[in-house]
């Protein structure tokens, strides 16, 4: 049985869609949830790049992000049909979805973290990021930050991953941990203040 | 504190081959599973694995690994993911039964039409994203002309009286026809406003945009909602805030609200023990989402840290309302105050129901790492009700659970990610051996 749509995602051969002003995420995550996959396809190529540079920010490496933005949006299209997008935005949800997956496998998975450590050694993997200066800056100074994070207490963690590394709004950070927006921001205060007393420490 | 105050790497532009990989790997994903096969946590696992291995990660991970590991089947033998009107229909019907068996049963079927007439206008519903299954299921029904709504939790069902007037915004014909404790605000909807913009009053909540449909509208969930909660609405147009925004009054309480799960805990609570008051913590912290509040118990705990401002004990606990298990982080004061109902941490799986039939554990278990201490020393989750003993081991640390009604907590070695057990009844017969994988 052939998906209904228009266009549907795809490898490069076949160009994406093109995407209009007109079209809010609430209203292509609708038509995708009536199983529209051009529209799913349109909110993929909307947000990919933002999900899959949140998700570095999550873990401190290129490659892994790229495999938990692939999660992330598979989680998404799974879930479309049971999900009102009830923000302006779908990034919300999206980088919520994305500290779950990557809290998921912190838990559960020792090798999860043994693989982010051996990271920087297995730079030869041929991506975008060998061509990038100061990537190897950038990822050792992307584990300080990540590893000041993981001592922070739960829901201090949760509202950093959102508004500090995902630069989301408070009430949009709000929306997706629903809780107060009022709640965000006192967590936000006393994470800010312990990460600069962690960071300041690190030589 | 800033990016630049932490200084973050900057983003990057996406190159196009990761986008193509992207494109690639989902496209297969949805091309090739059905629409209930999950396999999200397994996709990062995997993904992992095949980076420590090196340059594979790409080719392997393109390829949809399913939840055992192996490769997946050809996707001319699985059937491609069908969403359609009616899969959307077939759901709002569900709904609208288990509404109605709840009006069955809290014997209220003379004050509503026959379920055969009632029509779904808007059906809604709200999750977690670490959950599989929403928590709350909301519809917008219509019959014989009279519109009311009807809330789904796990374990409860609550519906608006179809002949209650509307509570009308003053100088507006929008008006709310329910408020439910936990949170859904809907009503009939002012026929000159685009949208309904609506909010709670306090703790500096914004205004969303409601669902509207045929005249009427349902909120997302406000948080929590009570009698003295102020909730405001107002015109809204393209999701803006409202200009001019006004008390929507509250309505008539809801003809119906029943527990329709049974094995969920009904009753008073004693909150009046340590325990107790350790839940009353949780429950009533305005900041959080509390689901059916007056349904949860308290369950095993432990102390997981100190408050540093105020030197108070921070305790851990498993809740349950004897269906379904809660996380409480909790001083008694009331300072520190978490708590994450129908929730067990874990991304796209089936909540745990009770009873299980054997040990299972708590996945996302009270985090002493959260307060100071050593990561990973609590082992919690839930136990047959049978079990009164629980012995735990790891290599040569032995330790005994706290079991509380059926859910255990224990603290180990930190950092222990296999953790043996073995249960015995209040006789002292051997009732379970196995492991605990965290």
């Amino acid at each position: 049985m052939k998906p209904t749509g228009v266009a549907t995602l795809s490898a490069r051969a076949q160009p994406p869609p093109t995407e209009t002003e007109t079209e809010s995420d609430p209203d292509l995550w609708r038509r995708a949830a009536a199983g529209d996959q051009s529209s799913f396809t349109l909110l993929f190529e909307r947000h990919a790049t933002a999900v899959w540079n949140h998700a570095y920010r999550l873990t401190g490496s290129w490659a892994t992000a790229e495999d938990v933005a692939s999660t992330v949006f598979l989680t998404a299209w799974r879930k479309r049909a049971e999900m009102t997008l009830v923000r302006d935005s779908a990034l919300p949800w999206l980088y919520a979805v994305a500290g779950n997956v990557v809290r998921s496998e912190r838990r559960s998975a020792a090798r999860f973290l043994r693989a982010l450590r051996r990271v920087p050694d297995e730079s030869t993997v041929d991506d975008h990021a060998d061509a990038v200066a100061g990537r190897v800056d950038d990822d050792r100074r992307m584990r300080e930050v990540l590893a000041a994070v993981e001592t922070l207490p739960r829901a201090e963690r949760e509202v950093v991953d959102l508004c500090l590394l995902g630069e989301l709004s408070t009430s949009d950070a709000a929306a997706a941990m629903r809780v107060a927006e009022v709640s965000v921001r006192s967590r936000m205060s006393r994470a800010r203040a312990r990460l600069r007393t962690l960071l300041e420490e690190t030589p | 504190m800033s990016d630049n105050e932490i200084q973050l790497p900057p983003r990057r532009e996406m190159p196009p081959e990761v986008r193509d990989r992207l494109r690639v790997d989902l496209r297969r994903n949805i091309d090739t599973e059905p629409s209930h096969n999950h396999r999200a946590p397994i996709a990062v696992a995997a993904g992992v694995a095949i980076l420590a291995g090196g340059g594979l990660l790409v080719a392997q991970s393109a390829q949809g690994f399913n939840a055992t590991g192996s490769a997946p089947t050809s996707s001319s033998t699985k059937p491609r993911p069908t969403f359609t009107a009616s899969d959307e229909n077939a759901k709002a019907g569900q709904h609208m039964d288990r509404c109605w068996e709840g009006i069955k049963k809290a014997g209220k079927t003379a004050l509503f039409p026959d379920r055969s007439r009632w029509q779904s206008v808007i059906k809604t519903s709200s999750m977690g994203p670490a959950a599989k299954d929403p928590d709350q299921e909301f519809s917008a029904i219509r019959a014989d002309g009279k519109p009311f709504f009807c809330e789904t939790t796990p374990v409860k069902v609550t519906v608006s009286d179809p002949s209650a007037p509307p509570a009308y915004a003053a100088g507006t014909r929008t008006g709310a026809l329910i408020m439910t404790p936990n949170g859904f605000v809907a009503g009939v909807q002012d026929p000159t406003w685009q949208n309904v913009a609506i909010g709670r009053a306090i703790g500096m909540y914004s205004f969303d945009t409601a669902k509207s449909r045929e005249g009427l509208f349902v909120s997302r969930p406000l948080l929590r909602i009570n009698q003295d909660t102020p909730i405001m609405v107002g015109p809204s147009a393209n999701n803006q805030k409202p200009d001019a925004p006004r008390v929507l009054p509250h309505p008539a309480s809801p003809v119906v609200s029943i527990v329709d799960n049974p094995k969920t805990v009904t009753g008073q609570q004693d909150l009046n023990t340590l325990a107790g008051r350790v839940l009353a913590a949780c429950l009533t912290d305005p900041r959080h989402k509390v689901l059916d509040l007056e349904t949860w118990r308290p369950g095993a705990m432990t102390k997981i840290g100190v408050n540093q401002q105020t030197g108070a004990d921070i305790w851990g606990m498993i809740a349950h309302n004897g269906s379904h298990l809660a996380l409480c982080e909790a001083t008694v004061d009331g300072k520190t105050a978490e708590f994450y109902p129908y929730h067990d941490g874990e991304l796209d799986r089936p909540m745990i129901t009770l009873p299980v039939a054997k040990p299972t554990l708590f996945p996302d278990s009270p985090s002493m790492d959260n307060h100071g201490q050593p990561v990973g020393r609590v082992v919690s989750g839930v136990v047959p009700p049978q079990v009164a003993r629980m012995a735990l081991s790891v290599d040569e640390t032995r330790f005994d659970a706290v079991i509380v009604d059926g859910t255990f907590v224990a603290e180990g070695p930190p950092g222990a990610r296999t953790v043996k057990y073995t249960t015995f009844d209040a006789a002292g017969k051997l009732l379970h051996e196995g492991t605990l994988q965290r």
